[in-house]
Order: structure tokens, then sequence, then C-alpha cells
């Protein structure tokens, strides 16, 4: 074999194709084999068994592979004229590799296998000629073979350094969801924060006022006291009275202060004030003792005001210490454990308490009997209730009601929040808890509006459910379930 | 019935608006004190002091009130030209910075005080305000000399100044 076609074969097919129509025009039998098709014709199918060769002499055809798990046929290669159809079948004896259909209308030489074969063995010019061809065709493809794997290696680490990319960027998109959460955890906590500053001042305002008051009166009231003024009882009487009177609203004082200026003429419009604050048989006693001169007056009202301190300094005590405690076991930092066993209900209490600000002239009602011990993450579940009632306190503006009610049955405990807001739109209703959904846009009043979103997220870590849907009366309803014994944590 | 110019303090907590009362207990004598523990009762106050002649010098209003809140209040009473010029002042333990800023520029806020206040803190800022009113809308404001700031009206007087408009 001296190789003599292999560098023609890929400079110059025409050539190579006129010989091999040569060859077997010299057979003389080139006419019976000669055949034409058009395009998408089918010449042989994969897995076929092949009873003959094809040589094209003119035209393009491809070749495809069947790829099983898809189920579709994937071009493998293209062949022009000169090409050898069948060539690893016809030398292995194996079925077809592939289906081979034309691209563009081709004339092509189909030999049956036993012809070829009887050639072969009978003339010797056409078997060199032959062995160079199916050399060069196979050279061809092994040419072509080096080149896909060039390009499938640089496909593969494109992929490889595409993956990593992708890899990459997953973990930051998730590390700035991460962040976002956090923010949205510190944002409602700050919200928090805000409402129980705005809370403990009005107590701690009250709570320093009185003591200064208290104070400036008490020295004075030693040296009156030291003098032997007034009625002992009477004093006294005033000072428990201070003690435990309920404050009338402002307009009952104003009333109260018009009428009394009738019988306390020479009361200055302070003492008028005081005057209406006290109870009735107070009053009377005053009258009865005839105590009508101002500066008598002010030491008996001085005394009412003294139990008045009093009962502020240990009401806003009382306040004070209160808000603490919601705030501490609202955010349990007294406690290692993020899950523990308890009543949800004390979570519930701590955020209406710690919320105040935002509902203090809300219509509040509440509806929550005794339920099972649940194992929760409260701080988290603490999260959830106070999303949903800022949520709602937003839709309502300046007034309206809540409604949080509870049950449970032997499996599931369920707590509902309802409000008198407007709503939430029907088509609304399924995205309310995506992550990328807020009504309140641009105008987001506390968080980034992924309240929500977080809410149904907590609530399934404690394998319950979190849905919305909108009242008879128009207000949305918000309801939690959560199971009494989770399968898991 | 004599006209006179009034505080009003607007606070729900009836505690802490008896502190703020007892501590501008001193203005009394000139200046009349109501209280109102919402804005709703406030404007009927106001309005009820309008009918007899009389003047609303100075607002100390809380944020958190029932019904409409204490800027609403303040930028309503900006609006209405008879308490337009009442010097107006939020005095509370939390408004959120656009709640304030928009008591600012609707309602000419002339002053912000955080709970808990100090009374000299709260006098001193009452006592300023009454001057500035008393300056812009009293023919004579010798007699207010005692409890307001002396040195200003003095130099007012000094300098042969009248009540304006502004």
């Amino acid at each position: 074999m001296d190789f003599k076609l292999s560098k023609k074969w890929i400079e110059d097919r025409k050539h190579v194709t006129e010989l091999i129509q040569r060859l077997f025009g010299d057979t003389a039998q080139s006419h019976h084999y000669l055949e034409h098709y058009d395009k998408d014709e089918v010449l042989l199918k994969e897995g076929q068994k092949l009873k003959h060769i094809y040589i094209l002499l003119d035209g393009v055809v491809e070749l495809y592979k069947r790829k099983p798990d898809v189920d579709t046929d994937y071009p493998i290669m293209r062949l022009e004229s000169g090409s050898f159809i069948g060539i690893i079948a016809f030398t292995t004896g194996e079925r077809s590799l592939t289906t081979c259909k034309v691209v563009e209308p081709s004339s092509v030489l189909k030999i049956p296998d036993g012809e070829v074969r009887r050639l072969l063995k009978e003339n010797e010019r056409f078997k060199g000629y032959m062995d160079e061809l199916i050399l060069a065709n196979l050279l061809d493809r092994f040419r072509n073979t080096i080149i896909l794997q060039m390009k499938l290696n640089s496909v593969n680490s494109k992929l490889r350094d595409e993956r990593n990319e992708s890899q990459r960027a997953y973990m930051e998109l998730k590390e700035a969801q991460n962040r976002l959460i956090y923010q949205e955890k510190m944002a409602t906590l700050g919200q928090l924060v805000a409402g129980f500053a705005h809370e403990v001042n009005n107590p701690t305002a009250s709570l320093l006022r009185s003591t200064e008051t208290l104070e400036e009166k008490i020295s004075e009231l030693m040296d009156r006291l030291e003098e032997g003024e007034g009625d002992q009882k009477l004093l006294k009487s005033l000072y428990e009275a201070g003690k435990k009177a309920p404050y009338p609203d402002t307009s009952t004082i104003r009333k109260r202060s018009k009428s009394l200026k009738e019988q306390f003429e020479m009361a200055s419009p302070s003492q008028l004030r005081m005057l209406a604050q006290l109870p009735d048989d107070r009053i009377e006693l005053l009258q009865k003792n005839k105590i009508f001169e101002v500066n008598s007056l002010d030491f008996y009202l001085h005394h009412f005001e003294l139990g008045k301190m009093f009962q502020n300094i240990e009401s806003a005590g009382t306040r004070i210490a209160g808000l603490v405690k919601s705030l501490k076991s609202y955010s349990r930092t007294d406690t290692e454990s993020m899950w523990e066993e308890i009543d949800i209900r004390e979570g519930i209490h701590d955020t209406l308490q710690l919320t105040s600000n935002r509902i203090k002239y809300y219509d509040i009602t509440l509806d929550l009997p005794k339920l099972p011990l649940l194992r929760v993450n409260p701080a988290a579940l603490n999260q959830v209730w106070t999303n949903i009632i800022l949520n709602s306190a937003d839709a309502m503006g300046k007034n309206g009601s809540i409604a949080i009610r509870a049950n449970h049955d032997d499996e599931q405990v369920w707590v509902t929040i309802e409000d008198s807001g407007p709503g939430i739109k029907e088509e609304l209703l399924d995205k309310i808890f995506e992550s990328n959904f807020s009504t309140k846009k641009s105008e987001v009043k506390f968080g980034l509006g992924l309240g929500l979103s977080i809410s149904k997220n907590i609530i399934e870590q404690h394998r319950g459910t979190i849905s919305v849907n909108n009242s008879s009366k128009g207000g949305a309803i918000f309801t939690i379930q959560l199971p009494i014994k989770p399968e898991r944590e | 019935m004599e006209q006179k110019i009034y505080i009003l303090v607007v606070e729900d907590e009836p505690d802490v608006l008896d502190s703020i009362v007892r501590d501008i207990l001193s203005f009394e004598e000139f200046f009349p004190i109501e209280m109102a523990d919402a804005a709703e009762e406030a404007r009927d106050l106001i309005q009820e002091l309008l009918d007899n002649d009389h003047q609303i010098g100075l607002i100390l209003c809380d944020h958190v009130l029932p019904g409409d809140n204490g800027v609403e209040l303040l930028v309503e009473m900006q609006k209405n030209e008879a308490t337009s010029q009442t010097r107006k002042v939020l005095i509370t333990g939390q408004a959120g910075l656009q709640e304030t800023v928009r008591a600012v520029n609707e309602a000419d806020l002339k002053h912000y005080i955080s709970k808990p206040w100090q009374k000299e803190e709260l006098v001193g800022i009452v006592r300023e305000l009454l001057t500035d009113y008393v300056l812009h809308h009293v023919k004579n404001p010798l007699p207010y000399m005692q409890v307001l700031n002396s040195e200003r009206i003095a130099e007012f007087i000094r300098k042969g100044g009248g009540p304006s408009d502004q």
C-alpha cells in the first residue's frame, strides 16, 4: 500500500469520486448500483443489518446516533462525496451503528455486500484502490474524532468553569438571603425596641416627675404638719384617697371643675382641677370642714397629691417591670436552648405588650383557652406573631380591631389572627407569603417586606402551616396550625 | 369675659398629663392651662376657647393618641388661621423620624421634647415660646414680664416695638 490517495482525499474529493466511478465503470456495473436520494430520505437505520456498502458519489448525508434516555437522534458526522457509508459494519460484520439521512440530494452507489467481496477477491487493482479508499475514509473520520475530542475538552473545561461560577453565585445568593433574613429580624426587633422605648418612657417620665414633686412638697408639708396645721384625720383621708383615686378623663375633670367653682369660689384653676379628681365623699368632707381658703385648701390638696404621686410611682414601676419582663421573655435571652416546651399563649401576650404603642387604641379580642404545651422555638414564633400583628396595624392605620383566637384537638393547635382592615385582594392571597412580595412596596413601614415569607419559613420549621384568607366582614384572617407532636424538630 | 392666652396640653396618659401640667403651673397665673386626652377632645376644646375669643398661645402635644395622632392635630391647627400662630411642641416618647419631619414641615413645629423630660428644660421652652407669642400678638407685653423672658420683653419695649402679625 503506498497511500496515493490519502492526501488527495482530503484536498480533492471530486477527483476521488471520479476515480471510484471509473473503477466501477471498469467493472461495467456502476449503473446497476447507482441510486439517487432526495433530501431527508433515510439510507439506513441504526441497528439495521447491512447488506450493502454505500459510496457517496455526490451530495451530502449526515449520520445520526440515537440517545436512548431522551429518545432523540443526534447528528454526529457529516459525510460528503467520496465517503463510504456502512464501512464499519462492512468490515466488522456488526449491525449499523448509525442512521444515515440525506441532507442534500445525493447520488450513491449501493453495492451488495457479496459483490464487493467478490470484486475484492477477483480484481487486484480494485482491491488496491478499495483498501486505500477505506483507509482514507477511516483516517478522515479519525481526524474528525480528534477534532471532536478537542472541542469536547474545551467545552468540558468551560462547563467546569461555569459550574464553579454558578456554585459561587449560589453561595453568594444564599449569603445575601441570610443577610436579608437577619436584617428583617433586626428591623422587626428595632420596631419593637422603639415601641418598648415609647412605652417605657411614659412610666419613666411619670416616675421621675412624681419623685421630684414629692421631694418638693414633702419638706413643706412636714413643716406645716409640725406646726400642727389642719385636721390630721382629714389630711390622712385625703392622702389615702390620692393613693387609689382613679384618673377621670379630661372632659370629666373640666366639667367637674366648672361645677366645683361655684362651691369653691376662691380656688385657683389648678386647685379646681385637683378637686375635680377627688372622690365625692372627700369633697363633702372639705365642704363640711369649711376648707375654702386658697392656702388651706392647698395644704389639704397637697396631701391628696402626695397619695397620687405614690400611686403613680407604684403603677409606673409595675408597668416598667412588666415591659422589661415581656422583652426578656419575648427575646428569650435567658434560655440556652432554642427549642422549648411552652404555652404559646405567653408569647402572644408578650408580643401584644411590646407592640402596644401600635395597637394601644385597637379593640383587642383575645379568646385563648388553655392549650397543650408545644415544643417550639419561642423567639421565632414571637417573630411570627409580631409580623402578623404589625402587618395588621399597617393595614388598618389608626382605628381597628384585632381578634386572636386559639383552639386545639388531639393532634394540633391552631391560632387565628383576624383584623378589621381592608383585607387582601383575592388575586394576591396566594402570593403574600412569597419572598419578593410586599403590598407595601416603597412605603414599607418596618422591615423589608419579607415578614410573611419568613413567618412561613418559621412555621414550616415547626411542621405547621400558615394560611390567609378574608373574613366575611372583609378583614384578613391568618391561620396558623401547629402539630402537637411534630415528627421531628 | 376677659380675653386670655391659653396653654393646651394634650396627652393620653393621665399621670403623664398631670406631670406636664404640674411642671408648668407657674405660668397659669397669666396663661390658663387646659388639658385634653385625645385629639378629638382637643379639637372641641380649641373651638370652645376660640368661640369665647380666647387665643391658644402654646400647645404641648403627645404623639401617640387615641384616634388622630398628635402630628395630625398639629398639622390641622397649622392650617386653621386662628391657631396657625399657636406655638407647637411635640412631647413624646417616640415619634418616627417621618412623623417628626412632617410636624416640622407642615405644622411649623417649634420644639420636640422627648420623654422623660427635665422640668427646667420644659419650663425653659414654654417660657421662650410664650415670650415669642406674646411679643408677636400682644399690644402690651409688660404684665407678662414676671413669668416670661423679661430681658427679651424689656428689649422689645425699649425698641418701641408693638405687636406684629408675623
